[in-house]
């Protein structure tokens, strides 16, 4: 499959995630803020706001959102509005930041606190996807491979996860784990795994069935052979299916889990985090629980239009329709 | 039929003791207990030793546990520790709203999706059904507390036309039954709305798939060849079968029904078992934790019991034995 045979959906997916990652891994190292900044003077700047600092030669600094320039001087807005007029050689440097998303009630760059936080999000939903992956997998495999006393014993197994409400994990996690990343990737990945079990294990099965494999078995296969040449192929479709509106599930639950303040400590910014600090001022600033938020959104749509996508492939190369994966149990 | 329900009813049993046990070493091996919530720097030693056995803290952890489950087997939750009351009185307190506020929104859910999949398919890939799918997409990546933000600032703060918080006014305590009826009609429309909106989008994106999925199905060939309406193929023939994988989503809907949606009932300080459970939570009100994780866990496995059952009712190919 090259770019262009790709179905639409899926190259738009895929290229929103995309530029999503290199936005949140290059921006906040493109994005600092300015030298002699002072942070309250900047606090719930609307987006679009611009700031400049006016550094001079002996080393007072001015913060205006407004700077006028003229020949031989500039304007600044004082406090109180007040102008004050400064000649071009006191000026050591002038800089100016303008806030795109406008800024927080600390005077944080909302932008550069988004992208920020994107990492944190999109590492700790993925990290946890790769756990659900390693887990459902193996446990998918074994019961598929090892008889019918472990896959019945695996499967209820299965059912005992599915029946604990994810606040039990949670709770366990935050007793056993100071709350950080790393409980709350593995609270994640842990309450996740279940379906991707269960659906290796059926796709396995009936595979096991089908004429290709049987005929490579009878013809003397070794099974690795098989695997890499049957089982594996026709497993990475489904599971990447999955796997991708999976992850824009656990992103929904990390920035849930966050929003409630039982995931990421506050001091550390992820979206949910965002959204939450964001409805604390949400009358003084409506941004700042709105970008965030559409970031979350936009996400997740992209990894759904990949699922979709991934399916419209996969009804194109085998004629077979699938139906839409159930749609997640709300938290 | 009745094989499956006497064996799934027997695993429940089992099923349940491991949740609730699970739970129980969770809470136990949280460091601190409820004493440490109440906040008073003045609270001695004493006074903390004094509290912990009040309510049996002081025990060995192997003694509450027997004590628990004993009482458990006789129908007994126990105490709370935060509201001093029977666990079971708390919970009875919160099951209404929840119910009514998970019900009103599953109903709203399942209208709206199953509503917006038909119309989307009636005609595919028409201007009316990329809204519609468009539609759905949005709402289905949007978080529901953002949602719920948002629908706070719109309709309480600016427009002033809903309640942002509770299920009564305080004015409307000593009022008449209409006037607290209404009263509470306008306190579910957000949370409810927020909630319904948000499921919808995911029942009318999976039951588009299922609906399309049958589109170029032989048996609907045949009937649009017959000459049927396009409303009747898609109404009486299509909808039917592709009504069955809304009966995993109804199995889904049980456990909600009854737990509720802990990020929205926090949200609206809507007095249900997810605000509940997130103040005992916090609180370490072990009874309650463990109450409210066993109803959870109940509901899970009835609801995963109705679903199969149901799926047996309505399709009879997966009735042939395995």
């Amino acid at each position: 499959m090259s770019v262009r045979t790709a179905p639409p959906r899926l190259r738009t997916g895929a290229a929103v995630i995309v530029l999503m990652i290199i936005a949140c891994i290059a921006g906040p190292w493109l994005i600092r803020p300015l030298p002699g900044m002072d942070p309250a003077r900047a606090a719930l700047l609307p987006p679009g706001s611009r700031v400049t600092v006016v550094l001079l030669t002996d080393g007072a600094v001015y913060i205006s959102p407004r700077v006028a320039r003229d020949a031989g001087h500039i304007v600044v807005r004082g406090p109180g509005e007040r102008r004050i007029d400064i000649p071009r050689g006191r000026i050591a440097k002038l800089a100016t930041h303008r806030y795109w998303l406008g800024s927080d009630r600390f005077g944080r760059d909302l932008l550069r606190e988004s992208l920020t936080g994107g990492r944190i999000s999109l590492a700790v939903a993925s990290l946890a996807l790769l756990i659900a992956l390693i887990v459902g997998g193996s446990i998918g495999l074994a019961a598929a491979t090892f008889g019918p006393l472990a896959d019945s014993l695996l499967m209820r197994l299965v059912d005992a996860f599915l029946a604990f409400p994810i606040l039990f994990l949670l709770i366990l996690a935050v007793a056993l784990f100071r709350p950080g990343p790393p409980a709350l990737i593995l609270v994640l990945g842990l309450s996740s795994w279940m379906g991707l079990a269960r659906l290796v294990r059926g796709q396995v099965l009936s595979l096991r069935q089908r004429e290709f494999v049987q005929a490579a078995r009878v013809a003397g296969s070794p099974w690795w052979r098989i695997w890499e040449l049957h089982y594996a192929p026709n497993l990475v479709g489904p599971v990447a299916q999955d796997a991708a509106l999976r992850l824009g599930d656990l992103v929904l639950a990390e920035a849930t889990l966050s929003y409630l303040g039982l995931g990421i400590p506050p001091s550390t910014p992820t979206w949910g985090s965002l959204v939450a600090e964001g409805h604390k001022v949400l009358l003084q600033g409506w941004w700042l629980s709105t970008f965030p938020g559409l970031a979350i959104a936009s996400l997740v749509i992209a990894l759904a239009l990949i699922g979709d996508g991934l399916q419209d492939l996969a009804r194109n190369t085998s004629g077979e329709g699938e139906t839409a994966p159930v749609p997640a149990e709300p938290v | 039929m009745a094989r499956l329900i006497l064996r799934r009813l027997a695993i429940a049993v089992p099923l349940l003791w491991l949740v609730v046990t699970l739970t129980f070493l969770a809470v136990h091996a949280v460091p601190g207990t409820v004493a440490d919530l109440i906040d008073n720097p003045q609270l001695g030693p004493q006074a903390r030793a004094h509290i912990e056995e009040q309510f049996g803290l002081d025990r060995p952890l192997g003694e509450q546990y027997v004590r628990w489950l004993a009482a458990l087997a006789r129908g007994d939750l126990g105490v709370s520790f935060l509201y001093r009351q029977p666990v079971s009185r708390v919970v009875a307190r919160a099951l209404p709203p929840t119910l009514l506020l998970a019900g009103t929104a599953l109903t709203l859910d399942f209208a709206l999706g199953i509503l917006l999949a038909l119309i989307a398919v009636a005609r595919p890939r028409s201007w009316f059904d990329r809204i519609c799918t468009v539609f759905s997409l949005g709402l289905y990546g949007m978080p529901s507390f953002w949602l719920a933000g948002l629908a706070i600032l719109f309709f309480s703060v600016i427009l002033g036309w809903l309640p942002a918080s509770h299920m009564h006014s305080v004015g409307a305590i000593g009022a008449s039954s209409s006037v607290r009826f209404a009263d509470l009609i306008r306190h579910l429309i957000l949370p409810a709305g927020v909630l319904g909106v948000v499921g919808a989008a995911g029942t009318a994106r999976y039951l588009r798939a299922a609906l399309l999925d049958l589109h170029e199905a032989p048996y609907l060939l045949a009937a649009r060849a017959r000459g049927l309406s396009r409303r009747r193929v898609l109404l009486v023939h299509a909808l039917r079968p592709a009504l069955l994988p809304l009966v995993t989503l109804l199995g889904l809907a049980i456990p909600f029904l009854v737990s509720g949606s802990l990020v929205i009932e926090v949200i609206f300080a809507w007095p249900g078992i997810g605000r509940v459970l997130w103040t005992a939570a916090w609180a370490r009100d072990v009874p309650l934790i463990l109450a409210v994780t066993l109803l959870g866990a109940g509901a899970v496995i009835l609801g995963n019991l109705v679903s199969d059952v149901l799926y047996l009712i309505v399709d009879p190919r997966a009735r042939s034995p395995r």
